[in-house]
């Protein structure tokens, strides 16, 4: 074939994709304005609903206008209506909810569709229950599936539902290779709160270095005193990660141990731990350990020195006393401790200590 | 004239005119792959994000914490209401660190003003160099709000300094004239948290001429009524949703958008941080994923196809040319910066694969197109090509580009259906069918001045001018466009 054919050959194959490309595109320009329609009918359903749910006719099983506006709309309009409001609510509203996606059949349907091999039927339903708060055996099993989303979307759902079997499998995807669910396991035993105590004390002594970093992490957001132990004992024998964590749990939660703690660690050979206890002391407003706090204005990691710096200003007047006897004295310290007096000046009104 | 030129400028026309139609081809099949690509990965993004609950989320206690980054230049108009809508974003644990770049109006003072800021005593180690900053402040209604005062440096400069005070794991550079959407910072987090090894991800930017906007957010979603920014309005829906989108699958993507992109900070600050050149975004991106391969690190850029961020497209062809001269002297830039890794087996997918693709697809482009219509034009005058040949070939590379823009405009039906008017989804393919005639050619024309431009060394960026969005009928205020620095 020569030059002049291919190219005949490329106009008609160009000429007949145009065609169906822009044929596709008017259907869906067109048919696009079943979006706005969609979106009318959407809203009708979902005024019917909060309508149904403030008046709460269809708790008492009568299907009323939510239902038959529901009903009105696909199935996925329908669940998209019942999610959204379904995150605003909680309690007899939602239970309000539940009774309207029963009698529409699609509570029924996704706790089907929970067995589905598709992934897609398997994690539209298995938000679709979380969100209304659905109670599942197979939901539970999902915290094992092969698909992380779904995985991680089970792990949400037993932030709801908290028996002993659903926190084991949510406390075993904290070491997932998925992020996803690492992160919502995370999320789900720190909204649990001391409901979770039990199981992440026993985390904090796990040999899995993962699952220990984990529960710190959770740890460290719960301010829960049970903690103190593990931590202060990851304290002296975890990963610099690991350390550096449990001095924020020790800051947010520990006692006066916790504070001994805290001192041994600011000699710790690692630089973000030497940080976190550093200021974890002044979060704690340990005076007493000032100087030695003062001492780290000397040390030879610089972000290790301003941190120091900034602990004794938190730390208040013996904090400051000691910044001007650093200035004083010179060196590396002495100059961080100027320069943070220098700040602290320019920026205190006269007269303040 | 054709005897008098001999045979051997004949051959040498129709070799050129030869190169010039397989180069065509190549790269059109490169963008059928790219169409592809994006198909795929738009359908598979769709399907996991499909009745994802963000509620939960939001309340989360361990999502990283975001800083954004606000450059800010002579900017007291605007910086209230930009400041105002970015607090208003739908994320948990936001800090905002605006750099007043050595304002010589009343920007600071209104920031103080506005906003209750008190200085406050910040140090912060100093990894990237900067010009000094004079005094840090923090607002008194706003905790989340860090504002520095320093001397005029640039927007990189002033980008340094942000980072430089950011307390976030992650950051987020907000570029100037942006509205981001409310909820779009918590699904461009997502990557962040599926994988460590992400270090940047990009959103997609939206064309905001002709939107209605209401305190800083966009409230009625329309495509531009004027021919210029409506056909920018294709381009960005073209370039995002398959090009961008496309990439993720084809070895990861070379640019985030400056005007929306979030990065691992230990990543950027270890990498330099932000550099002074006319295209610090791609310059960053590249520079992060080559770092990434020398060092051994994690290196994943990743484009998430939903988070918009909303900005002013040029409205004058001048300030579009300026815009499109300065994107490709960036472009030019940051490839003759890295020019070691075109096809570097080292460097991965990046060296065999995207890299070469951008200098002989993205940069070569108007070159190719400015060189083909050149020797087509010989061709015809010479005889060497004859007129239905040459009308066909027209016709072909016509086609083609009405065809990928009609398929981004597809896809967009397909997928995020923004635009809800029939009106101004019709606007949209009648911009898509005329891009090609005569747009086109001056996006070529201006590229070519910005190749031209690089190779003189010309850096400076050029004044943008900006019209505003379109308030609500309410009469509310406009969104204002967020604070720009450009080069002093």
């Amino acid at each position: 074939m020569t030059t002049t054919g291919l190219v005949v050959l490329a106009v008609r194959v160009l000429a007949a994709a145009l065609v169906a490309t822009f044929a596709t595109l008017a259907g869906f320009v067109v048919i696009g304005e079943r979006h706005r329609r969609r979106q009318g009918r959407r809203a009708r359903a979902r005024a019917a609903a909060v309508d149904a749910l403030t008046t709460g006719s269809d708790a008492r099983g009568d299907a009323g206008p939510a239902v038959r506006a529901l009903r009105a709309l696909t199935i996925a309009e329908a669940r998209s209506v019942l999610s959204e409001l379904a995150a605003s609510f909680d309690g007899a509203s939602l239970a309000t909810l539940r009774s309207l996606a029963a009698s529409l059949g699609l509570i029924d349907r996704d706790k089907a569709g929970l067995r589905s091999r598709r992934l897609s039927r398997r994690l539209t339903a298995a938000r679709f229950l979380t969100m209304l708060g659905v109670t599942s055996d197979d939901i539970a099993r999902l915290l094992r599936d092969r698909h992380p989303s779904v995985r991680a979307q089970a792990a949400v759902w037993a932030a709801a539902h908290p028996t002993e079997q659903t926190l084991d499998a949510v406390a075993a995807l904290l070491s997932d290779p998925d992020g996803r669910c690492r992160f919502e396991a995370k999320d789900t035993l720190a909204r649990l709160g001391r409901r979770a105590t039990p199981l992440l004390t026993r985390l904090l002594a796990s040999t899995d270095a993962g699952t220990v970093t984990a529960s710190l992490e959770i740890a460290a957001v719960s301010s829960d005193p049970a903690y103190v132990p593990a931590a202060a004992r990851l304290a002296r024998a975890g990963t610099a990660v690991d350390r550096a964590l449990a001095a924020t749990v020790l800051a947010s939660s520990g006692g006066p141990a916790a504070v001994e703690t805290l001192r041994d660690m600011l000699d710790d050979p690692h630089s973000v731990v030497r940080r976190a206890a550093v200021s974890a002391l002044a979060a704690r407003g340990d005076w007493p350990a000032a100087p030695l706090v003062a001492a780290r204005l000397d040390d030879p990691s610089s972000a290790v020195r301003e941190d120091a710096g900034l602990a004794l200003l938190r730390l208040g007047a013996p904090g400051i006393v000691l910044l001007r006897d650093a200035a004083r004295a010179g060196g590396e310290g002495g100059a961080m401790a100027t320069l943070v007096l220098e700040v602290h000046d320019s920026t205190t009104p006269r007269g303040a200590p | 004239v054709t005897d008098l030129l001999g045979p051997f400028v004949r051959v040498v026309l129709v070799s050129f005119d030869s190169a010039i139609l397989v180069y065509f081809v190549l790269v059109n099949a490169f963008y059928a792959v790219l169409t592809v690509s994006s198909a795929v990965e738009l359908r598979q993004h769709r399907r996991d994000s499909r009745a994802d609950s963000r509620v939960r989320a939001l309340s989360s206690e361990l999502l990283p914490r975001v800083s954004m980054l606000v450059p800010a230049h002579n900017e007291s108009a605007t910086i209230e209401s930009s400041l105002q809508a970015l607090l208003t974003l739908a994320y948990p644990r936001l800090e905002i660190v605006v750099v007043d770049d050595g304002s010589r109006d009343d920007t600071l003072a209104k920031l103080i003003d506005t906003f209750e800021l008190s200085a406050v005593s910040v140090l912060a180690e100093r990894p990237l160099p900067t010009a000094p900053v004079a005094r840090v402040y923090r607002s008194r209604r706003h905790p989340n709000l860090l504002v520095a005062a320093k001397a005029n440096g640039g927007k990189a400069d002033a980008l340094n300094a942000a980072l430089n005070l950011a307390s976030g794991e992650l950051v987020c550079a907000v570029d100037a004239d942006t509205i981001i959407e409310t909820g779009a910072l918590r699904t461009l987090v997502g990557p962040f948290i599926r994988s460590g090894d992400v270090v940047a991800a990009g959103a997609t930017i939206r064309v905001a001429n002709g939107c209605v906007t209401h305190h800083g957010r966009v409230v009625d979603e329309r495509a531009p009524r004027t021919p210029l920014a409506g056909l920018q309005a294709v381009e960005y829906l073209r370039a995002f949703l398959f090009g961008r989108v496309g990439w993720n699958r084809l070895g990861g993507n070379l640019v985030i958008s400056g005007a929306f992109g979030l990065f691992r900070r230990d990543s950027l600050t270890d990498s330099g941080g932000y550099a002074r050149t006319v295209g610090e975004d791609m310059e960053l991106v590249v520079r992060l994923r080559r770092l990434g391969y020398e060092q051994g690190r994690p290196c994943k850029v990743t484009f998430v196809p939903d988070p918009v961020a909303w900005t002013e497209a040029p409205e004058r062809l001048a300030t579009l040319g300026r815009q499109r001269d300065r994107w490709h002297r960036g472009l030019s830039d940051t490839l003759w910066r890295h020019r070691r890794l075109f096809l570097n087996p080292r460097y991965g997918a990046l060296g065999l694969i995207a890299f070469p693709t951008y200098v002989l697809v993205e940069w070569f482009a108007p070159i190719a197109e400015a060189a083909g219509v050149t020797a087509l034009l010989l061709g015809l005058a010479f005889g060497v090509i004859d007129v239905p040949f040459a009308l066909l070939f027209f016709l072909v590379a016509y086609g083609f580009g009405v065809l990928l823009s009609t398929i981004a405009l597809l896809l967009e039906e397909a997928t995020f259906c923004r635009y809800g008017h029939v009106g101004d989804r019709l606007r949209l393919v009648l911009w898509a069918l005329v891009e090609n005639l005569g747009y086109r050619q001056l996006t070529v024309y201006w590229r070519l001045r910005g190749i031209v431009g690089f190779v003189r060394g010309r850096t400076e960026w050029g004044a943008m001018e900006r019209q505003g969005f379109t308030p609500s009928k309410e009469g509310s205020v406009a969104a204002s466009p967020l604070a720009v620095v450009d080069d002093p």
